[in-house]
């Protein structure tokens, strides 16, 4: 019970934040810039090369190929590892999310191995740049990590009871949990995740595409290109 | 969150956009902009970084309350030149030299004031229209020098007198800088050389303000509308800049206020153009090992990487060498953003770093296209007593094409007119 107790407030805290700042957000008189309205770029084409960027990480392949490698491929497995939680949310199970199922299985190893892999990178530069809020983030998604490979090989939860209790959760209707120790953990460390990673995960595409944006504004009144 | 209508917290969340609050919210903290930092080699304290400045904005628009450490975070804000690396290289691209300079004006719209020596410059620039606190009818008389001299073609142009198709801006380093006054007759000998018709505007010729908007003076909107209204009632139709500060001004800062029928052109774009057309042909060698430094105000700032190197490779016996850092990655000299005024330690130790990159490439000298640059640098190669020589992209196309009007030429027949 003390588990969804926590859910619930996590779950409370992030929506009251998210809509605290969007008033903040919606208020803030937009700069004004007197005259001339500057030229207009095409927002297609601006979203696709944001949603490129986004997807593959451009700036960082640009800046940091080492890093770029290891952030790629946890962001990409993290990525999949989510659709495969999906199946714990929906019922009946859209068969889209039943296919990925076994690609799941895989990134769950990649995803703990590439932020293994991305730890040891940041820690062994010579400049000492990653801050404790860092350490904190990416411990707990590796802690989240490893709870859930060892509940595939080693400690396999109720499958049946880790769902119903999800699904009660989710509807507002929470059932006792069974499941173990470990998918308690587990739970408990993905709940601790939640406050530090919304806002960078809702504004980033924003700040991407608003980036990508005045660069083609940029673009139309360069010349000889 | 910021509650406190009234409150200095909720005035300087009022002062930013709103993209510029939600880029506060999007930093992860990954500590990309920390690696990349040139200041930071330097100074290294977490508070010199872009996510500590982003940390501490945050603080301020969710906590509705200033920091404690408010002093530390106005330093760490002024200890930046805004070159534009931590923007670039930050994974989701957060427009922290606008965040900055967007911060300084809201910080010092609730009290919380630019430091001494940047004060002075903008009560110099709002005086006296120029940085140099020298009378305007000065503006232009490095033209008219020039002419006496011989070292031009024919007398430069004044706008009011004949207007032109292309106004040459000089700004006013190269106007009243007695060191960087062969940048602007180099230019227009260039111009001359080419055919180009052209004008200066003289002594009408204002700041460009862009500084202001460097250092975070809420006066900039008002002042660039001024001139973007004399500009188009002069009825200028192409503007060349020689210097990056007052083209990423009149480019960049004007956009959305200058007339979008004017054309605003580096001269480093524009003589390329002169160049690639015919109508400049470099026929002189200059056999000198070279390595190109980017001024951030024309490189991560207004992405111009290119022409300029196309215009060295256009020259004889110039062979071209990249530094370690170069185009988007290009170390800052650290003289922009106003960081000379407010760090000069940081600012010259940023310069002899660099002069240390150049020196690693084994080229004989370092070429600029910026008056700034050329002045930290050569500052910088005096600090890091290095072999190395600090040009103007001009003297390199001067030797070329008119050796004549070379640097140190320029200088002796100015020397010469004062005795």
């Amino acid at each position: 019970m003390v588990l969804v107790i926590i859910a619930y407030v996590v779950y409370a805290a992030f929506w009251v934040r998210l809509s605290l700042h969007t008033i903040t957000w919606l208020k803030a008189a937009r700069r004004l810039s007197p005259g001339n309205a500057a030229p207009r770029v095409n927002l297609f084409l601006t979203f696709f090369s944001t949603a490129l960027d986004l997807i593959f990480f451009r700036r960082l392949f640009d800046s940091n190929k080492l890093l770029w490698l290891g952030s790629w491929l946890f962001h990409t497995a993290f990525f999949v590892v989510m659709l495969h939680h999906l199946r714990y949310f929906l019922e009946p199970v859209p068969d889209c999310i039943v296919r990925v199922q076994p690609l799941g299985v895989s990134a769950g190893y990649l995803m703990a191995f590439s932020l293994v892999y991305v730890i040891l990178l940041r820690t062994a530069t010579r400049t000492r740049y990653v801050s404790y809020q860092n350490y904190l983030i990416l411990g707990l998604v590796l802690l989240i990590s490893a709870t859930g490979l060892l509940m595939r090989n080693y400690f396999p939860p109720d499958l049946v009871d880790v769902k119903s209790f999800i699904m009660g959760l989710v509807a507002l209707r929470p059932t006792p949990l069974h499941a173990g120790f470990f998918f308690s953990l587990h739970f408990l460390l993905a709940l601790l995740l939640v406050p530090f990673l919304p806002f960078h995960l809702f504004t980033a595409p924003f700040v991407a595409f608003e980036a990508r944006r005045r660069e083609d504004l940029l673009g139309e009144v360069m010349h000889d290109r | 969150m910021a509650k406190d209508k009234g409150s200095q917290a909720d005035r300087i969340a009022r002062g930013l956009s709103r993209r510029q609050l939600i880029e506060i919210e999007a930093c992860s903290r990954c500590g990309e902009c920390l690696l990349w930092c040139p200041a930071y080699p330097h100074d290294a304290r977490e508070e010199m970084t872009a996510r500590w400045k982003i940390g501490r904005l945050r603080r301020m628009v969710s906590e509705d309350a200033l920091p404690t450490d408010t002093s530390v975070f106005l330093d760490s804000l002024y200890a930046c030149s805004a070159c534009g690396q931590c923007h670039v290289v930050c994974p989701i691209r957060i427009d922290t030299p606008d965040l900055w300079e967007q911060a300084r004006q809201a910080l010092a719209a609730v009290g919380l004031d630019q430091p001494g020596p940047q004060k002075e410059l903008m009560a110099a620039i709002s005086e006296c229209n120029n940085s140099y606190r020298k009378p305007q009818s000065e503006r232009g008389r490095w033209a008219e020098r020039a002419w006496r001299a011989g070292l031009l073609h024919a007398p430069v142009k004044v706008w009011v007198e004949q207007p032109s198709s292309v106004l040459y801006f000089a700004g006013c380093t190269a106007s009243f800088d007695p060191a960087m006054q062969p940048v602007a007759v180099q230019s227009v000998r260039l111009l001359q050389e080419a055919g180009v018709e052209f004008a200066i505007l003289g002594q009408d010729e204002p700041c460009c303000a862009s500084k202001l908007r460097r250092v975070g003076d809420r006066l900039f909107p008002k002042e660039a509308v001024k001139r973007a209204e004399m500009l188009a009632s002069r009825k200028v139709k192409t503007i060349v800049v020689s210097c990056a500060g007052c083209f990423k001004g009149l480019h960049s800062d004007y956009r959305g206020i200058l007339s979008p029928d004017i054309e605003v052109l580096h001269l480093s774009e524009f003589l390329y153009r002169l160049i690639a057309n015919g109508k400049l042909k470099p026929r002189y060698a200059v056999p000198l090992s070279i390595t190109y430094h980017d001024p951030c105000h024309l490189g991560r700032h207004n992405r111009i990487y290119e022409e300029p190197r196309r215009v060295l490779r256009s020259i004889p016996g110039i062979r071209l060498v990249e530094m370690r850092r170069s185009g988007p990655f290009s170390a800052c000299c650290g003289m922009g953003g106003g960081l000379k005024l407010a760090r000069p330690d940081l600012q010259k130790e940023m310069s002899v770093s660099r002069i240390r990159e150049a020196e690693a490439t084994g080229a004989e000298a370092v070429v600029t296209p910026c008056q700034t640059c050329l002045m930290g640098l050569a500052a910088g190669t005096a600090d890091a007593s290095s072999a190395l020589t600090v040009f103007h992209l001009n003297e390199m196309l001067v030797r070329s094409l008119c050796p004549d009007v070379t640097a140190e030429n320029i200088a002796s027949a100015f020397e010469k007119e004062n005795e």
